[in-house]
This record gives structure tokens, C-alpha cells and sequence, in this order.
């Protein structure tokens, strides 16, 4: 047979660490000397490696299963309409000299009415950036969902009278400033526990600590003398280049008695000092300078462009939720309140919660849209968002980030637009959607109608762009 | 620190059937501070060879299990004293066994090692170094197929 073909192969056994991987290897040698390709998954003791990704499957001319441990049915349901050679785990190493000559004979099609299950509406491939920056997504929710609940709860008990001080002036620590100080942390560490988990996903462990290290570094404005830190941009930016970086150095060969001087001193040394002497002289300066232009820029636009300007600012505050450039957009609009203009704070106002509320909603209504782990933090999400802050839609965004953020952009601008069109003012930080019931908010009525109309708009966005860019794709 | 070192590798290992090797090999385990329990881990390979047999031919055998009882992951490389009656697939018997030791940790990345390892298994040149070198190229080898 000189016909060169396309095979995708799925191995396991019982104990998952010998036959699994010479089964694999097998394959890949013998696919090699007869010139087909063919791609093996192995499903062993330490998980799926070499996971197929939907292209090979549906390229493949033939499925080989050699499973010793079975397989489920909604694991064989990706291979519906493909030619299936099964072949018992135990004798494959003896049939692998024939099995590839008799693939036509020993096939079976195979067909099935389940639908394969995905996570969420893109499956993010085991390997791929995706899957690293979802690694860090979901170290980080437990920190922005639990912190986030903390912060509401003091929140909402100083809004309804609680008393709120610190340790200033020699004073005793109320409840609510203790409970909101420990929920503040959520958010410190999340950002920092993000950058750390992408690197851990690229690099191992070795790159886990400098990147915990320096994402939080360049995520303190204090000690990069900076108005904002690099947010989950630089969590991501950090997370990814530590990640490779440390899987560089990492792939040079070291005699074993330098391995593991090297795993648990030399690189995260190293690395911590390169890293952060980026961190401090190119990545600060660049937030500051980025800074100090935009809001120079947005504190020149004549009044008569008042339209585009509030679109543009409820974009930016959208955009990287809590970050940089929401920060940028905050500053421009709280700077204003000193001089008694309360209309663009309201934009802040309005536009910090629509994200955040509208992406637990979906997920809500359609938690298929999103990845499992999701599922279960979509009302704390509501929560937090309506009330404190805009974090909690970071993972919502990055797990489908173009369309998520595209989204999240046009909303927050167009809802910017509406919120100073209807003439809504807020006059100091509160509560999110409980302002207008403290004063805070006025009219009350307006700003329930452009917060209801942000939220509408930015869910309509989600769904219209997650269709658009999965159209893209196929 | 390595994997497998110099005394992981025994060279004339006593026995004359296959029970009698898994119980040598888990006493080793055992001695090598790789298993808590040398008893259960010898159940643990007859079980495995009971699914199905490690002896893959060509005189070699992979005796193996992934149990809680297991400490610390390592590799033993032993060459019996005779030739044991092994069930393997093209009936032979066998005189080298290399047995994998694992934890029942899914997160170990010594698993990733032995499957290193077990890949290697496939290749003829290997095998015969595996059957033939001498301890230091053994050691040598074997490190260096799990450690890249």
C-alpha cells in the first residue's frame, strides 16, 4: 500500500505510565517508516498529552483506539463519522508491524448522535496560549469572587451605617474597614496569582515565583512611582514571557548536578532580575508616559466634542477593567468632581458595573457560552460587579478575550454617550447600583435607565461578536 | 539529583519464576525507600501482570504499578540470574526487567520521566544497551532519556 495516509490514534492502559507511551511511540515509528502521518494522544497516568485537536481528527482518513482502560462515550463521540480501528492496548506492540496494512480491512465507521462536548464555545487546546492564560484565569477567581464578596459585604454595612475607620488618629479598626482591608487583598493578590499560573502553564514551577513576583511588581503604582499599575495586561504580558523565558533556559541541556541548582536558584534569579529591571525601567515609564499623554489628550478636547469624548471614556473604562487605561479614564473623570463636574463621574458610575453584570447574566442565561468553571462564580459576579468593582468580569473577558473585549469596549462608550446625554451626576464613590437610593446618583430614574440599557446592550455585543468571531474560525 | 543512580540497577537479580522476581523487585523498592509497604506493592504487580502481561518480547519485561503505597517515583533496572517463564507476547522468556515504580499523583512530574522512559522501550538499540551495558552507561543512558 503506497497510498500515504492521515491517522489520529488514542492510547491508554490500565496503570497509565508504560503501555500508554510505547504503544504511542510505536505508532509514530512505524507511521514514520511506511510515510503517513499520524498524531497520538496518549491518556495516561499524568493526563492527556498531545491532545487532538479538531482539525487532525476531521483530516484523518483512519481512528486507531488502542485502550486498555476504555474510553467514554462522550470521549469517542469527537470521532462520529470516522472509520475506527480498535486494537486491544496489550497487543498492540505486536500488531503494530500489520495494523497500519490492514487499517481498510479492520475499520468499522462509527456514528453517533452525541454531541461532542465543549467547553464552553471554544475549546482552548491543551498547549496553546489559550489554555495558559485560562490556567491563570482560574488560580485567579477565587481571589476577585472571594476578596470581591468581602468588600461588598463592608460596603453595604457603611452605606447602611456601620461605622468605617482605620488604625488613623490612634483608633480602634471598625468591622467593616477589617473585612473590606482582607477583601481588598482579592484583588491585590489576583492580578499577581494570574501572571504566576500563565508562567507555571508555559514554564513549570521555576517560573511560577518570578512571575508571582514581578506581575505584582508592575502591578504597584507605589513602587513603580507610576498613577496605576499594568493590571491584568501586564499579568498576561509578564505571565507569558516569564512562562517562555523560563522554558528557554530550561531547554539547554545541564549535567544533573546543576538541574536543580539551576531549577531553584539560578532561573528564578535570574529571572526575577531581568524581568524586573523591564518592569521598572521600560514597562513603568511606558504606563507612565502612556498615562500623562492620554489624560493630556483627554483634558484638550474642546467642549464641543463632548459625544465622542464620553464614548471614548466609557471605552476606556471598559476596555481593560481596572487596569491602565480605565485608570486613565477614572482619574480624567474623579479629577473633574474637584472642580464641581460631576457628569463624567457618572459615566464611571454607570459604565464599571455594565461588564462585570452583564457577563454573569449571560452566563446565567447562557452558561454554554462559557468555560465550566464559570458556571458557579456568575452570581458572585453580579454581586461584586454591581457593587464594587469591575474585576470580576476579567475572567468572563479573557476566556473568549477579542469578542469578550470588543464587546465590553463598544458597550461601555456607547453607554458613556447615554449616561451624559440623560444628564446623570454622581457625586462621590457609593455602592454601584445603590447609589441613586443614597443621593449619590442623580436623577435616579435616568441612571437606572442607562445602567438596564449598558447592561442589554453589552450582552446583545457578546452574542453578536461570539457569533461573528466563531464564524471566523470554521 | 537524578532519578536513577547506582543503586537502582541489579545486576544479578535471584529467582527462578515470575512471582518470585515481582517480590524481589518490591522488596528493592522497598529497600530504596521508594514504597511504604514492599507486600502491597508486590500485589500491585501481579495485579498488573494478571490484566495483561509486561513482557513485550525480546527477552525484556516492565514490571509496573501506580499505587498510593508509593513514596517516591523510580526506575529499578535489573537482569535476573535465570530466565524467567514470563507469559510475554512472543513468548520468550525474560532476563531484564525494568520495573516502573509510580505515585498515584497525577500532578508528578516523574510520571512524565517513566513515560520518557517507556517510550524508549520501543527501540532495538536501546533494549540491547538496557540488556548488555555496563552499570555507568546504563545510568547514564536512562538519565539521560528521561531528563531531556
Amino acid at each position: 500500500m503506497s497510498k500515504k495516509l492521515k491517522i489520529v490514534a488514542v492510547t491508554n492502559c490500565p496503570a497509565g505510565i508504560a503501555h500508554t507511551y510505547m504503544v504511542a511511540e510505536a505508532f509514530e515509528k512505524k507511521a514514520r517508516e511506511l510515510g503517513h502521518e499520524i498524531h497520538v494522544e496518549t491518556q495516561g497516568a499524568s493526563g492527556v498529552e498531545n491532545a487532538l485537536s479538531e482539525q487532525q481528527i476531521s483530516e484523518a482518513d483512519y481512528v486507531i483506539l488502542a485502550v486498555g482502560r476504555g474510553i467514554t462515550d462522550s470521549d469517542k463521540a469527537r470521532f462520529s463519522g470516522k472509520k475506527i480501528v480498535n486494537i486491544k492496548i496489550s497487543d498492540a506492540l505486536k500488531e503494530v508491524n500489520v495494523v497500519f496494512d490492514e487499517l481498510e480491512q479492520r475499520s468499522e465507521l462509527f456514528v453517533t448522535d452525541q454531541k461532542n462536548i465543549k467547553l464552553g464555545s471554544q475549546k482552548s487546546q491543551s498547549g496553546s496560549l489559550m489554555s495558559h492564560i485560562m490556567a491563570g484565569i482560574s488560580a485567579a477567581l477565587p481571589f476577585v469572587i472571594g476578596g470581591g464578596v468581602l468588600v461588598a459585604v463592608a460596603n453595604i454595612l457603611m452605606r447602611f451605617g456601620l461605622p468605617y475607620n482605620g488604625f488613623e488618629d490612634g483608633l480602634v479598626p471598625t468591622f467593616t474597614w477589617i473585612i473590606e482591608s482582607i477583601g481588598y487583598l482579592g484583588f491585590k493578590f489576583m492580578i499577581p496569582i494570574m501572571g504566576a499560573y500563565i508562567a507555571n502553564s508555559i514554564g513549570d514551577k521555576p517560573a511560577l515565583g518570578p512571575a508571582f513576583i514581578i506581575t505584582y511588581f508592575a502591578n504597584d503604582n507605589a513602587m513603580l512611582g507610576t498613577e496605576s499599575g499594568a493590571g491584568f495586561l501586564g499579568a498576561i504580558f509578564f505571565g507569558i514571557t516569564i512562562g517562555y523565558f523560563v522554558k528557554w533556559i530550561k531547554s539547554f541541556h545541564y549535567s544533573k548536578s546543576v538541574k536543580s541548582l539551576m531549577n531553584l536558584t539560578i532561573i528564578p534569579a535570574l529571572t526575577i532580575f531581568i524581568f524586573g529591571l523591564i518592569a521598572y525601567y521600560i514597562v513603568g515609564p511606558f504606563l507612565g508616559t502612556l498615562m500623562s499623554t492620554i489624560l493630556n489628550f483627554l483634558n484638550n478636547v474642546p467642549a464641543q466634542y463632548q459625544i465622542p469624548l464620553a464614548f471614548i471614556i466609557g471605552a476606556m473604562l471598559a476596555f481593560d477593567m481596572g487596569g491602565p487605561i480605565n485608570k486613565i479614564a477614572w482619574t480624567f473623570c474623579f479629577a473633574l468632581v474637584a472642580e464641581k463636574v460631576y457628569t463624567w463621574y457618572a459615566i464611571v458610575g454607570v459604565v464599571a458595573q455594565v461588564p462585570p453584570v452583564a457577563a454573569g447574566i449571560l452566563a446565567y442565561i447562557k452558561p454554554k457560552l462559557f468555560p465550566e468553571e464559570l458556571h458557579d462564580t456568575a452570581a458572585s459576579a453580579i454581586v461584586v460587579g454591581a457593587t464594587v468593582a469591575t474585576e470580576p468580569a476579567i475572567p468572563f473577558a479573557l476566556s473568549d478575550p477579542i469578542p469578550m473585549i470588543t464587546a465590553n469596549t463598544l458597550a461601555g462608550g456607547i453607554t458613556g454617550v447615554v449616561t451624559i446625554l440623560l444628564g446623570i451626576e454622581r457625586l462621590a464613590p457609593g455602592i454601584g447600583v445603590f447609589d441613586p437610593l443614597l443621593g449619590l446618583m442623580t436623577p435616579g430614574w435616568a441612571f437606572y435607565v442607562a445602567y438596564a440599557f449598558g447592561v442589554i446592550l453589552n450582552i446583545v455585543l457578546i452574542l453578536f461578536f461570539k457569533k461573528i468571531f466563531k464564524k471566523k474560525e470554521t | 539529583m537524578s532519578l536513577v543512580n547506582k543503586e537502582d540497577v541489579v545486576l544479578e537479580l535471584e529467582g527462578t519464576t515470575q512471582k518470585e522476581i515481582l517480590h524481589q523487585l518490591a522488596l528493592k523498592a522497598y529497600e530504596l525507600n521508594r514504597v511504604d509497604n514492599a507486600e502491597t506493592f508486590y500485589e500491585q504487580l501481579c495485579l498488573r501482570e494478571k490484566e495483561a502481561t509486561t513482557g513485550f518480547g525480546n527477552g525484556i519485561a516492565i514490571p509496573h504499578a501506580r499505587h498510593k503505597c508509593v513514596k517516591q517515583a523510580g526506575i529499578i533496572i535489573a537482569r535476573c540470574q535465570n530466565k524467567i517463564e514470563w507469559n510475554s507476547m512472543d513468548g520468550n522468556p525474560v532476563q531484564t526487567c525494568i520495573c516502573l515504580i509510580a505515585p498515584d499523583d497525577k500532578n508528578d512530574f516523574h510520571l512524565a520521566m517513566l513515560s520518557k522512559l517507556a517510550r524508549k522501550l520501543i527501540y532495538e538499540d536501546f533494549v540491547e544497551m538496557l540488556k548488555h551495558g555496563d552499570v555507568e552507561t546504563l545510568v547514564q543512558e536512562v538519565n539521560h532519556v528521561i531528563e531531556n
